[in-house]
């Protein structure tokens, strides 16, 4: 299974897998088989999410620029997107234009929302919530 | 779109034009060209032919082919013949102009992965910590 995680909460999402589950994660930012965070000493510059942080690969992953990501995520071959958002609304209608002294732009999310039977919008409520459109 | 200073529109966006291809529908987007790119790799050779290093392509390849004046700073420049004909990720067309790297590189967010033990922890945390905006 791929999986598309955004900027934010779904970031978090790596170090919460259980070991032995079969899922590739894709950062479009060109990473198919993203892994974890790394431990000290194992960081790279040249190996970041598309929120910036330090990530390592997974084995069998695949590096690739931002617009054959893009690709990937158009021609639907991406399984699952979780992505987060300011405001959702009971119809599945999305705000996340930016992130007010964090993030400028709608980023990824008008591409990663063309195929919407496959993405997930993760919000903070009260308590964690999931939302399917 | 176009906004005046009391908040009041100035000018609307031209409607778009689109079109339906198997049945999904689209919107033409025209692209944006840059008169200039300023691009970062790892290794480019005197003419121009290009590497990037694990997840450093991003929008790098993709905005070197787009603007009319290319400029690669690369972190290492090699003779011509030193990179693999079939390892290139940029070629040397659409390069205008190799600098070399002076500066070191910096990791915008250093995160590391955490403890096992930890992670509900900081998972609650940073629930918290999101409900503010």
């Amino acid at each position: 299974m791929y999986v598309n995680l955004g900027i934010g909460m779904p970031l978090i999402a790596p170090s919460y897998l259980p070991e032995g589950v079969e899922v590739f994660l894709q950062a479009e930012n060109g990473i198919l088989g993203l892994g974890g965070y790394p431990k000290p000493g194992q960081e790279d510059p040249d190996l970041i999410n598309p929120g910036k942080e330090t990530v390592t690969l997974n084995e069998g992953a695949s590096l690739f620029g931002s617009h054959e990501s893009f690709g990937m995520i158009r021609a639907g071959r991406i399984d699952l997107t979780m992505l987060g958002a300011l405001q959702v609304s009971q119809y599945g209608d999305l705000a996340n234009f930016m992130l007010p002294g964090k993030v400028k732009g709608v980023g990824g999310a008008m591409d990663l929302v063309a195929n919407p039977e496959k993405t997930t919008v993760i919000v903070t409520m009260v308590c964690p919530s999931f939302l399917f459109v | 779109m176009r906004y005046n200073k009391d908040g009041t529109i100035a000018e609307y966006s031209k409607p778009k034009e689109t079109r339906e291809f198997k049945g999904k529908g689209y919107i033409l987007e025209e692209s944006i060209f840059g008169d200039y790119a300023l691009i970062k790799a790892d290794k480019a050779d005197k003419l121009g032919n290009c590497q990037f290093r694990k997840a450093q392509n991003n929008f790098n390849e993709a905005m070197a082919k787009n603007a009319k004046f290319t400029v690669v700073e690369a972190d290492n420049i090699v003779e011509v013949g030193e990179l693999r004909p079939e390892e290139i990720h940029l070629q040397a067309v659409y390069v205008n102009k190799v600098v070399k790297s002076t500066e070191q590189k910096q990791i915008e967010k250093l995160i590391f992965a955490k403890d096992p033990s930890e992670m509900l922890q900081a998972g609650k945390y940073k629930t918290r910590h999101a409900g503010r905006y």
